[in-house]
């Protein structure tokens, strides 16, 4: 059984280092159309290179969406409109595990959602090509491997062999490189191109500001971060990410990710002892799921900031956590942790930014930022819960 | 044909004309088993030292880099240092190395006596299936959010696994009761509770959440971080119960390597003597994956190791197992801690890496002897 276990997840390892190479690769790659110009103003066939380099022709119509993974729909909807689930005719089950309290806000609004067929359950292994033939998509939308079908899927050579195009993008291997080239690239493929490139132009507007401000920091000036993913999820602490992921976003807003450099793959476990060797300027935990009788952290839709800060609050009080500084001076902070695989992630850029360097963004406020988006994009379902917010403040409790 | 050969040749000739018989002198004979008693005695008096050693490594080796004479400090007056070291020598160095050393203990133990009552060198307290079910018992937790009513949260999942590895073995013992099953008939039988404990933890993996799927998958591949004092003392508190007992049937395990007629023809009831000890084996394993997670490799190599050692006298056996278990996963501590120093490897992987070499230059060794 242990092999079974750690074959497996090795093999998830190899599979994600082998992406992220190919990203790397591939990445700079402009996107553009190289479908031959339409000579008369008929609708025609147009192509996108996707995330990896690939050239991919679009359908004319594009009316049946699948998507590799649920949380997809958070990009989707920021070009959809009115209806966000209206063309998806299949994706994977993970939206409501992954996201419990975003899913019961659109199945209150959709209840729809639940009818949508599910091609898979949450990993790669458990997607079926039956199934997603089956839903007769005009195109599919998978990303780099890790919870849907990746790169390297028999799925996607299946799928194109039966004639359903296949467009890869990226919120969760890269976030900060991918996003804005993502969200153009799905834009294009979805037939939603003004839009999409709206937000795009939006998010990367607000990138560089951050980017732009924190650039000549010098490295001892700069605090070190360290981000707890899912804290308090499993037994034991310090479940963190090295490269890439969340790692993106601390590098983005000018923080030093103590855990990169220390943990060989994408995500591993950092002692708790090197934690509090280090004992970094900034403690973050990210969390999403409400239900639970032990210590986990609160954030995300329908969850208030007071709620968000006591269940920071109770993290903190695990043993081994009162004695790190960064809780100690109030520099603890909670993030929803989905932004890993979103395009809103833009917000825990702006967010953690405000938290390394309070006098420098003072004028940057990520919860306007949200409220823009919430108005010139989501007006079907606007974000509304706290995302991101502080640890309550000392003598709460204990 | 040399010499000696030829020498010897004629030593036994004589011998046989002389027709002398080969009775040994009872005096040498008394003698040379008290230099072998000694012997053995010495064997588990350098074990003990050399887990000594270890455990002291152990305890200093670590990302803070901490001196030894800060370390014995902080040990001996808490309150005079300053709570980031304490909290380092009180909550993590000290539980985590005295962990790998109960729980190498207590699996040592457990394979000891599994090898014995089964008749089996390959049984482990994971043959049985005493690991998948606690696997399944954990992953009921991890992923389905079960757990057994009045149970605190943080300890759902080592009392799920608990329970479940428990009613394996008591299964087990029912079966080999009532059916009166032959020790391969109850080592099938636990050969079949794996593959059925298997199936439904990958039953459980398949409607798993990517984060679920994540923590079963650490759960299952054993770590020492999951050790906190109450742990250590449960565990500890279950091996001084375990161990006199293990040792007052030292003898009857003794008989019992000679086959099971033997053993009865001694008066032992050996019926009674397999199922005392498949619950001590059960209480130990059960604990130790409740803890830890699996760590299946110790309980297979160390009554193997000790073997080698000491022989097949239970008397020493037991504890040379018991000693060398603790000192494999001790020693595999201290090199997941050097080999990969700020990041958590876990130790089910690093013992395998560690213990294997160890157990081929052994086995390799007296690879005359049985």
């Amino acid at each position: 059984m242990p092999f079974h276990f750690s074959f497996s997840r090795l093999q998830h390892l190899l599979q994600a280092t082998s992406l992220a190479m190919l990203t790397a690769c591939v990445i700079g790659t402009p996107v553009q159309a190289q479908g031959t110009a339409p000579a008369v103003s008929q609708p025609v066939e147009v192509s996108v290179v996707d995330i990896v380099g690939r050239t991919v022709r679009i359908p004319v119509k594009v009316d049946h969406i699948l998507l590799g993974e649920g949380r997809f729909l958070y990009a989707l909807a920021l070009m959809e409109g009115a209806d966000p689930l209206k063309r998806i005719v299949g994706w994977q089950g993970e939206l409501a595990f992954a996201d419990p309290n975003g899913w019961a806000v659109y199945k209150q609004r959709f209840p729809q959602i639940e009818r949508i067929p599910l091609i898979g359950r949450t990993s790669e292994d458990s997607v079926s090509f039956e199934k997603s033939v089956s839903t007769k998509p005009d195109i599919a939308i998978f990303g780099l491997g890790g919870h849907g079908p990746g790169r390297q899927s028999g799925l996607v050579k299946e799928l194109e062999k039966s004639g359903v195009p296949v467009v890869f993008i990226d919120f969760r291997a890269q976030p900060v490189r991918n996003t804005a080239n993502s969200i153009r690239i799905l834009g294009k493929a979805v037939h939603r191109e003004a839009q999409a490139n709206a937000y795009a132009r939006f998010y990367e507007e607000h990138l560089q500001r951050v980017q732009s401000r924190v650039k000549d920091i010098p490295g001892n000036k700069r605090p070190r971060v360290f981000a707890e993913l899912l804290a308090g999820v499993w037994d034991g602490c310090c479940h963190t990410a090295g490269k890439g992921n969340i790692g993106e976003f601390i590098d983005a807003a000018g923080g030093i990710n103590i855990a990169q450099g220390k943990i060989p793959g994408a995500i591993g476990d950092l002692h708790q002892e090197a934690l509090i060797a280090q004992d970094p300027d900034v403690y973050i935990a990210t969390g999403s799921r409400p239900q639970s009788s032990r210590p986990m952290l609160k954030a995300g839709e329908g969850v208030s900031a007071e709620l968000l800060g006591t269940s920071l609050k109770e993290l903190a009080l695990r043993p081994g956590f009162e004695v790190l500084s960064s809780v100690r001076s109030g520099r603890a902070h909670g993030l929803w942790h989905n932004f890993y695989d979103a395009p809103t992630n833009i917000l825990a850029i702006e967010a953690m930014a405000k938290w390394f360097y309070p006098d420098l963004f003072k004028d940057v406020d990520p919860q306007a930022t949200m409220t823009e988006i919430n108005q010139r994009f989501l007006n079907a379902l606007p974000m509304q819960g706290a995302y991101w917010g502080d640890i309550a403040s000392r003598g709460a409790n204990k | 044909m040399t010499a000696s050969a030829a020498t010897l040749k004629q030593d036994l000739t004589a011998s046989v004309q002389a027709r002398q018989p080969l009775q040994p002198d009872p005096v040498q004979l008394a003698r040379a088993y008290k230099r072998l008693s000694g012997w053995r005695l010495l064997v588990l008096v350098l074990l003990g030292t050399a887990i000594l050693g270890a455990l002291l490594t152990d305890f200093t080796t670590g990302s803070s880099g901490l001196e030894l004479p800060t370390l014995l400090h902080t040990l001996l007056a808490p309150d005079a240092t300053e709570p980031a070291l304490r909290v380092i020598v009180w909550n993590i160095r000290l539980p985590y190395a005295l962990m790998a050393v109960i729980v190498g203990l207590a699996l040592g133990l457990a394979g000891a006596e599994m090898q014995t009552v089964l008749a089996n060198p390959l049984a482990s307290p994971f043959t049985l299936g005493l690991s998948s079910a606690a696997a399944f018992g954990a992953a009921l937790a991890i992923v389905l959010d079960w757990s057994l009513p009045g149970i605190p949260a943080a300890w759902a999942v080592p009392a799920n696994a608990f329970v479940f590895a428990m009613a394996s073995a008591l299964l087990l013992d029912l079966v080999a009761r009532w059916g009166g099953m032959s020790t391969t008939g109850v080592v099938l039988f636990g050969i079949a509770l794996v593959f059925s404990f298997n199936a439904l933890v990958a039953l459980l993996q398949f409607i798993a959440t990517a984060e679920a799927l994540q923590g079963l998958v650490f759960w299952t591949m054993g770590s020492l971080s999951r050790a906190t004092w109450p742990k250590v003392m449960a565990l500890a508190m279950a091996l001084a119960l375990v161990l006199p007992f293990s040792m007052r049937n030292a003898w009857r395990l003794t008989a019992l390597r000679l086959g099971e007629d033997r053993a009865a023809s001694f008066g032992v009831d050996v019926r009674r003597l397999r199922l005392g000890a498949l619950l001590r084996i059960s209480l130990l394993a059960a604990l130790s994956v409740a803890f830890v997670g699996s760590i299946g490799f110790i309980g297979l190599v160390a009554p193997h190791i000790a073997r080698r050692l000491v022989g097949d006298d239970h008397r020493f056996y037991l504890p040379a197992s018991a000693l060398t278990g603790a000192l494999v996963l001790s020693l595999a501590s201290v090199a997941s801690k050097s080999l990969v120093p700020d990041v958590i490897v876990p130790v089910g992987i690093v013992t395998s890496l560690v213990g294997i070499p160890f157990f081929l230059a052994i086995v390799l060794k007296t690879r005359g002897r049985a």
